[in-house]
């Protein structure tokens, strides 16, 4: 008579004599532990939810649902989907911090201190410009020798600029066209 | 909202972020999202913040179905990108500035 000696040893008996063919895995990934389901070999969760991470999961599904997931998952090529789930875990961590805005909310704070930036560097391009051009102006000046009788010829000193250096590409930015409530 | 106009009781949750002359609206969240989700994330928050999650959850499903991948974190992912570029830029000009500003002192 085969003893089981150990709970695994255990649970197979009674799975045998219930008649199941095969016990339930101990393997099982994160979502399939989550719906309380049977994990296959081929599931479409498992390369992505390990079991060791059920929060991640959890997270995902609390926000995008699990058939939802599954879809956009089968939507893109297979090389991509860790990337796929990776944004969505994002997303959905972001959206359940803040239930009002996710995602935007970051996007609106970044754009705002992109602005900031961009505001920065426009002073700060025009300091450098009148410091070159103050450099400029004190070169020029020294130039001129008035010891020496057979004076140098005069240098072309340009005009100089408005004091509003170039600044960033404006149309460059993604925001422009991403602004938080410009929508589709 | 016209998908669910014969299940839904016209107080419905969705009827004032969801207008029936808009239906891309809606289906573009009830795609990423699904009704039911929204309906418990609208559900969760005050009467006066719902029409922003309403807009917020729009614009985050519009991302994603335009880039499956990445959605709206590519947007993210950009940003944060330039503007490390724009310190960084920012930097090296200050550096020049205090260059100079310390050769013209001296």
């Amino acid at each position: 008579m085969w003893r089981a000696n150990t709970a695994v040893e255990c649970k197979a008996k009674r799975g045998i004599m219930k008649g199941h063919q095969e016990p339930r895995s101990s393997s099982s990934c994160a979502a399939c532990k989550f719906l309380k389901r049977r994990c296959t070999p081929n599931c479409q969760f498992a390369p992505y939810f390990r079991s060791d991470e059920p929060k991640k999961f959890a997270k995902v599904h609390k926000v995008f649902g699990a058939s939802n997931v599954s879809k956009i998952l089968n939507e893109v090529a297979e090389e991509q989907r860790e990337e796929t789930v990776n944004s969505l875990v994002y997303e959905a961590e972001v959206r359940l911090q803040d239930p009002v805005y996710g995602c935007i909310g970051a996007i609106a704070s970044l754009q705002h201190k992109m602005v900031e930036l961009q505001h920065d560097l426009i002073l700060a391009r025009a300091r450098l410009a009148c410091y070159v051009d103050q450099q400029q102006r004190h070169d020029s000046e020294s130039f001129f020798d008035i010891d020496h009788v057979n004076m140098a010829p005069l240098v072309d000193i340009q005009e100089p600029s408005a004091g509003v250096v170039d600044a960033f590409d404006y149309n460059a930015l993604p925001f422009d066209q991403f602004s938080p409530f410009q929508f589709p | 909202m016209q998908a669910f106009e014969e299940e839904m009781p016209s107080d419905c949750i969705f009827s004032p972020y969801f207008p029936a002359n808009n239906p891309r609206r809606f289906a573009y969240v009830h795609k990423i999202y699904g009704a039911s989700n929204v309906g418990k994330i609208l559900q969760d928050l005050p009467v006066s913040r719902r029409a922003e999650a309403a807009d917020s959850l729009y614009y985050e499903a519009y991302c994603r179905i335009k880039d499956p991948v990445y959605g709206c974190v590519g947007l993210i992912t950009i940003l944060h990108q330039q503007i490390y570029d724009a310190q960084c830029q920012l930097a090296r000009i200050q550096a020049e500035i205090a260059a100079l500003s310390s050769q013209s002192q001296s």
